[in-house]
Formats: C-alpha cells, structure tokens, sequence
C-alpha cells in the first residue's frame, strides 16, 4: 500500500515501515550539489534541533514503544511539545530514499507516495497515543474540542459560517437550492478567518465571473476532519468525513473544488482510505481551486482585462504540492496575468513550510521555531513585488512573517486574489 | 545527578540546547549498526554545543565530574564504535557545527566544523570552483566530516585518494581536559593550515580512526583538488574470476581511476541480475574525472585498454558505472528499502590478494546458504578498491525487525571477521567492535602503547570509555 492512503493510525500498522528505516539520517538534513536541496527538516534547523524532531528519531522512539522499552503511559511534556512542534510538512518522507522498487526507474523525480516510509502516518499515530492518554498540550485539546462541538478549530459559532456570503455583491447559491453539481467547500479556516474569508470571497468571484454554475454548504458546511487526523484523533476524523459523506450524498455532489489544500489533501488521500467504497461510489471529482482557475485560463472562459505588471513568487503549499503534486496550475494561473514569476531557492518539491501544517498554526512550540519568518525572510530575497499564496494557513502565517521584517515592501495575496486584480 | 549536569551544561550552551528527557534521549541510542539493534543505549543527556569554546567548557565539567562523553555526527555509524558507559554519558550531538570555516585557495585547503555533512562540503566547495579526493562514505548525506576522520572512513574517491585521512592536512582537537589542540602546520601559531606532517610527530594520527577516545575533534582541514570539468565511466563483465582479478590488480595499479568497484557474483544478483543470466561471473566498474577532458580521456583510455587485454566485455556503463557516481550518497538506503537494513563486513586486502579472499568469502557465504535462505537474508560482495588495496565487503541485509534475523546477522558477521581478518588478513580500515578481536586483541604491544596513550591523555577516561577495545575502567584492566 502507498503511503498516505491508508486507515489506522495505530504505531502497530507501520511496524513494518518502522523497522524498514535505515537510519541514515537525510531526513535530518541534506545537502545535495546537485539541486537545491540544502536542508530537509525547517523544524530541527529553528529549535534545538534533537534527533527526536526529526523522522529517524521519531522512529527510533517507535521502536522503543513497540518492544515496550519506552512506556507511553510517561511521555514527557517536552517531548509531547517536539511531536506537536511538527508541522507534518512532509520534506523529510520528500527526501528519504527508501523508494519503492517499482519507482527506481523514475530516481530521482519521484513522486511523494513513492517513498515507502508514511513518515507522516507514523507522527499522526505517536500524537494518537498522546490524544489517548489526555495530555495534549493545551492550545491542541482546545482545537480538538472545538472541532468537536462548533465544528471549527476557533471554536466560532456554527451559525456564522456562511457569513463571508455577505461580503459578495452576488448571490451565491445554497446547497438544496436546486442542482448542486460543483461544490466550492470553504472550510473551517477560511470561512471563519477575517484575512482568509477574503480569499475565499475572491474564487467565488472569479468563478461567478466566468459562469461557473457553483454551489455552497454555507451553514451546514462541515469540518473536513483534516486537522483532527492530523492531530492524532482519528475517531473524530472518522465521524466527521462520514458526515461529509452525508452532505456530499444528500446534495449529489459531483465535484468539490477546496479552498484550502488541507481539505482537498484529505479528500484525496484520507476519505477513499477510511470510507472505502462509500467515497468510491461518489465517483466525485475533487479538484484544488487553483486548479479550477487554471482550467478555466486554459478554456478561455476566464477573462484576463489587464496585465499586472509585478514580481510574483509563489509559496507551494505542502498539501498541495509536495503530498499531491500539484505544481504548475498556481504558476499557470498567476503567468496567464502577465505577472513575472520568480522562485525562491527551496520551491516545489523542496518547499520551504510556513509553519503552519500539523497544527503548527495554532500551536507554538517552546523553542519558538517561527518558520513563517524564516519564509518570508526568503520570499523577499527575491525582490519580488508579491508573495503568492494558494492556502488559508499560509495566508495567515506568510502574512505575520511579513511583519516581522523590517524592510520588506511586499504583500502577501492569493492566486485567486491576483486573478481578481486582472479581471476587474 | 544527570539534573545537576543539565543544569549546568545549561549554562554552558543555553536551555534550548540541552535535554535529558527520557524521549529525547532515547531518539540516540542507535546508530547504523547491528550492535545497536540488539541493544540500544541512551545516554544520560543529549548536549548539543555551538562552537570550540562550548566544547571545551563541556569536557571541563565532565572532566571534574568524571562524566563519559559519547560524541555523535551523523549517527551513521555502521562498525559499532560506541564504548560502554554510553546511558551515564553526555552525548555531545555535534552537528550544529556544521560550517565551511573557510576554503583557502593559498593553501588548497578547506577548513570544515566538524558536525558538516560530506553532501554540504562537496557542495561548498564545488561552487568554489575546487573538488575533493576522497568526497565521503557512502552514507555522505547523513554523516559528518569529524565522525568520518573519527572512524576512518572510505568511499567515493578512495581509490584515487584513499581513505579520509589520506587529504587530512590539520586537525583542531578539544582535549579531555578542555584545552585545544592544532596539529601539522597549525602547531605554528603564525602559519596556515596547509600540511600534516611538518614541526614533529603527526599528533592528527592519535585521533584519526581513534572512535573519539583521545578528544573531540572539532575541526577537520583537508586539501582541495582543481574542479573536476570531465569524466568518464567503464564497465566490464567477465566470465571467470581470475581474468577479474587481474584487471582489478592492473587497475589499481595505474592508480588512475577514482572509483573502481568489483561485483562478485552475488552482488551480481542483487544489482544486476540480468548479468548473471548473460554467464558473468563478475563485473568491474571504473569511474574518473579530472581537471580537463584530455586527462579524463587519456586515463580512461588506459583502464578500458586494460580491460579489455584481460578479456573483460564491455557492459553498458552508463547504467552500470555512472549512476553510482553521478548519484553518490543515495544508493545504499534504497536498497534497504528493498531487501532490508545492511550490516557491511569491510575490509581491505592487498590488491594482489582480493581474489583469494573473495574466494574464501563466497565459500563462506555458500556453507550458510540455507541460513540465509531461512532468514531471508541477502548477501551482496562489492569489492570497492582503494589505492593499492582491494577492498572485499559482503553487505548482509535483513530483517531488522525479526529479533532471530537479527542474532543470526550479528553470528555470521562474527564468523566473517574471524575468516576474513583472522584468517585472510584483511584489516579494518574503519571501526567497530565486530572486527576488534581479530586485530587489536591479537597485539599486546600496540593495545598497551594504545592504552599509554589513553592513561596520559584522557586520566579520568572520560572519552567514550570502553571504545577501541580500552578498558571503561582502568582499575580493572587485567
């Protein structure tokens, strides 16, 4: 099975995987003269750095638990901040080479789920372990709850959902409003977070703008389940994709298009894992939203009416690149603007995370990583005019990087937001 | 106690870089070998200093509290070199010290912290416009330059350039009691890092190959060699050892290839085992770069003239030479990805006695077929040459998750030694406790001289007591 499509997060069901870790460390760091590859790990270079932030070290602590030579009933509070310091970014399982055989032809253009070891998998099911014994730290049991009982990780009320509606100059049309064919699922960090409901805002005009007949949940929207699995609790996971399952059923759902590439990661990768046929028989197509732009671009339904006449560099999200592959529909969106697009050294493959993915945007770790400074720090040595982003948390997290720089000039805005600058 | 040593290592390098959590502690108890998947130790604390001074203040306070010190790179380790005392030690985690201190065109040296990873040295100094000889063990991404010198590794480039120590011109050494040592040119306190032996005895050779049980070496200066801008690749197949053996011998002879790798039949298997369909029994492989095209032609042509007048038969080189080369530092974890962790059995051997010893060694190999067949275990006889030594390693991969393959392993790696150094006298190059028994146990005059040096540089036995056969107390060595 490959990696990031399997159910279970239980240290047991990657024993094998464990014990396939040859210990040689690349995920700790590498340098390799022949790409740009300079580091691996952004959360060991910001902290102390101890082998136990990174995956060799993770499994080694695996391994202990599983020949009961470490008990879990005592994990430590530092430990328990190293696990959830983590942003489960994903560059560590990018750069191990314990590839699976069948892919040796493509080395070293491998895809993500060709490396064998679900690092990921094995951190979601050591923070399981934590989640199960109740000792979480404080601002992640408060995130679990909220999802929980409001059904979003700030814990804001259900019923103000759907208020980034109000903000558009058209009506949007509500599941159970007639035919719901395409879905635009906002999601819980975009539709609640000031800065981020203006990038949700911004797809649904671009959408509406090239006559996209396009549907959304509003209030009855759910929790994708995401960040609960991330976070190591799988039985609420489980409970809110069957929900969504629900939803997508009731409303005859054919198509999702996400706003955030947590959700679409998740639907992806997660849902056809734990709901098995149920999601197959959906037969939907799930789609990021920069994909959907990009489509249109190329159908010519979408309408470019100025160019824009800066620097862009963009910040591949991790859930959408690295995990999922999806490179180049942000960057023909954002080309198609007439906008010049520079590359920060650690792009694609080699991204560089905002510090936000694995919780990492509501929880700070002791040692103060602050990788979305590291990162914006890197955005602005290009010169470039704007930082394009393509997911809530990086908005979020990019934008508060920015402020800690004292001479910078640029701006943090969405591909969907940089579109909307050339359509008007 | 181990409370009372953090707080005040604490102070030394600041809180962020000191734990003694059971969880942190627990993620160093192993490194790439087999000694440490039959028995991981943790340390007592895990310390991870920022430069010289850190260092030296750290092995002051273990020095008055009598505290072991492991020190740990990359924690690729395959040989097993840590000593005994490893759960009351500091392990110094010595790569935040990971900096190019300077590349000195005048001298043709580069000046590396020693926590630097092969893969960023490389890299650094190509972009300078220079090359390494010896470029690093096979495990080059993940291990430092300091744990290579520490445990005497080789690799890419040993043919040409021998092992590690062979490019070392000075070494910077924090003593046992905290004072700091230069050694070669460095002694002079007006001159460059620039030559090893000059002024007097070589002290850098107390600590190269020395599993960190003299003092803590913290910086490392190598020579540099001009870019390479060309290179070029051979690979052969033959039919029968002996015509092998005599085109390895040849090859080495010239000394002009970088990299020359023998694969005997069951590396045949294993790598190519389309090969072995064709009837080889062997393949060569060569690599060489250099300065310009015409000395990589020249010295090419040389090696394939070779080849081909012991009868070799030209195999596609692209596929079978160059990959290793042009992918250095990224094979070995695939391939225990594949068929399983690996436990390497290196050693070197004249050149002109490989054949003998491989021989020896695939009788070995054949004797315990069934156990292999048993275990799942798979066997792979690479033969990496270096200068005038061949070089017979048999990597065994297995199970690392079956606590029976695992004994099994460790057994016959243990018959492996006794035969291929007790017998065959081969000689580890690199350390580890698998071959001890064979070579510095059998030598009372050198063990003694060994531990002299230890009783006057290290009194309190503090640096990774127990390693290099020495005693982890001295009052009660025999």
């Amino acid at each position: 099975m490959k990696s990031r499509t399997r159910r279970g997060r239980n240290l047991e069901n990657f024993r094998r995987e464990i014990y396939l870790c040859s210990r040689c460390g690349y995920c700790r760091g590498m340098v390799r003269a022949r790409d740009t590859t300079d580091l691996v790990c952004p959360i060991r270079e910001n902290t102390g750095g101890f082998d136990s932030f990174t995956a060799r070290g993770r499994n080694i602590i695996a391994r202990g638990i599983l020949e009961g030579k470490l008990d879990p009933k005592s994990v430590s509070p530092e430990f328990v901040d190293i696990l959830f310091a983590c942003t489960l970014c994903g560059s560590c399982q990018e750069h191990c080479l314990s590839l699976d055989p069948n892919t040796w032809d493509v080395f070293p253009d491998n895809k993500f789920t060709d490396h064998k070891v679900d690092v990921l998998g094995i951190a979601e099911s050591l923070r399981g372990i934590i989640i199960e014994k109740g000792n979480p730290p404080p601002a992640i049991r408060q995130v679990l709850q909220n999802i929980q009982l409001h059904g979003n990780a700030e814990g804001r009320p259900r019923n103000k959902r759907e208020e980034f509606l109000k903000e558009l100059d058209f009506r949007v049309k509500k599941a159970g409003e007639g035919k719901c064919d395409t879905l635009l699922y906002a999601g819980s960090v975009a539709s609640y977070n000031q800065r981020d409901q203006k990038i949700v805002q911004a797809i649904a005009r671009v959408l509406h703008v090239s006559n996209v007949h396009f549907c959304v949940l509003g209030n009855e929207e759910e929790d994708s389940g995401s960040d609960a699995l991330r976070l190591g609790e799988e039985g609420l996971f489980e409970e809110l994709a069957q929900r969504n399952l629900a939803l997508f059923k009731k409303y005859g759902v054919k198509n999702i298009v996400c706003v955030s590439p947590h959700d679409y990661d998740s639907f992806v990768n997660d849902y056809p894992a734990y709901l098995e046929d149920e999601w197959s028989k959906l037969k939907v197509k799930l789609q990021h939203y920069t994909e959907s732009l990009a489509e249109l671009v190329h159908s010519g339904k979408l309408k470019i009416r100025k160019r824009l006449g800066k620097t862009v560099v963009f910040q591949d999200p991790c859930y959408l690149g690295r995990i999922n592959g999806v490179f180049d529909a942000p960057r023909e969106v954002i080309k198609a603007t007439g906008a010049e697009m520079v590359e920060m050294r650690c792009s694609r493959r080699n991204s560089y995370c905002c510090g936000g993915g694995g919780g990492g945007v509501w929880y700070e770790a002791l040692h103060k990583p602050r990788l979305q400074t590291q990162r914006a720090k890197q955005a602005c040595e290009t010169g470039a005019d704007i930082l394009a982003v393509a997911c809530p948390i990086c908005a979020q997290m990019l934008e508060e990087g920015l402020t800690s720089l004292e001479k910078c000039e640029m701006k943090v805005l969405d591909v969907a937001e940089i579109l909307l600058e050339t359509m008007n | 106690m181990s409370k009372n040593l953090s707080s005040k290592l604490r102070e030394i390098v600041g809180s962020k870089y000191v734990s003694d959590d059971e969880y942190v502690r627990w993620s160093y108890s192993m490194d790439s070998n087999i000694f440490d998947v039959l028995d991981p130790t943790p340390p007592l604390v895990v310390v991870r200093p920022g430069n010289v001074e850190e260092i030296s203040k750290i092995l002051q306070l273990a020095n008055s509290t009598k505290t072991p010190i492991y020190v740990r790179g990359g924690g690729t380790d395959g040989g097993g070199s840590r000593g005994t005392k490893i759960t009351d030690s500091i392990l110094i985690d010595i790569t935040r010290m990971n900096n190019v201190v300077q590349i000195d065109e005048v001298s043709q040296t580069v000046t590396v912290e020693a926590g630097a990873t092969w893969g960023k040295l490389n890299k650094e100094v190509e972009e300078k416009g220079w090359r390494l000889g010896y470029k690093g063990p096979y495990s080059g991404y993940g291990s430092t330059v300091g744990g290579s010198v520490a445990v005497q590794s080789n690799g890419y480039g040993s043919t040409r350039y021998g092992v590690v120590a062979e490019d070392l011109t000075n070494l910077k050494v924090v003593l046992p009691d905290g004072e700091i040592l230069e050694t070669g040119s460095a002694v002079n306190p007006s001159a460059k890092k620039f030559y090893r032996y000059c002024i007097g005895p070589d002290l850098a050779g107390i600590f190269v190959g020395s599993g960190g049980c003299f003092g803590l070496i913290a910086e490392v200066t190598l020579r540099l060699y001009p870019e390479a801008v060309g290179n070029a690749f051979g690979a052969y197949g033959f039919r029968d050892y002996e015509s092998t053996q005599e085109c390895y011998y040849l090859w080495l002879k010239t000394r002009e290839a970088d990299h020359v790798a023998w694969f005997a039949e069951d590396g045949l298997k294993v790598n190519s085992p389309e090969l072995c369909d064709e009837g080889y029994v062997s393949m060569l492989t060569f690599a060489v770069e250099d300065q310009t095209q015409e000395l990589v032609d020249a010295r090419a042509k040389l090696l394939h003239q070779i080849a081909k007048e012991q009868g070799g038969e030209s195999l596609d080189a692209d596929k079978y030479a160059k990959g290793d080369w042009d992918y250095k530092f990224e094979l070995l974890p695939r391939w225990a990805a594949k068929i399983g962790q690996w436990q390497w059995n290196c050693h070197m051997i004249p050149a002109g006695d490989a054949l003998m010893d491989l021989k020896a060694v695939l009788n070995f190999l054949n004797q315990h077929k069934e156990e292999f067949k048993k275990h799942n275990v798979t066997h792979s006889t690479v033969s990496i040459a270096h200068k005038n030594a061949g070089h017979v390693s048999t990597s065994m991969y297995y199970d690392q998750g079956n606590p029976e393959t695992v004994k099994l392993v460790k057994r016959l790696c243990d018959k492996y030694a006794e035969l291929s150094i007790g017998k065959n006298g081969g000689c580890n190059y690199w350390l580890g406790k698998i071959w001890y028994p064979y070579t510095i146990m059998r030598n009372a005059v050198y063990r003694k001289l060994l531990l002299s040096v230890k009783k006057a540089v290290d009194p309190n036995n503090i640096m990774n007591p127990g390693g290099l056969t020495l005693p982890p107390d001295f009052d009660k060595e025999a």
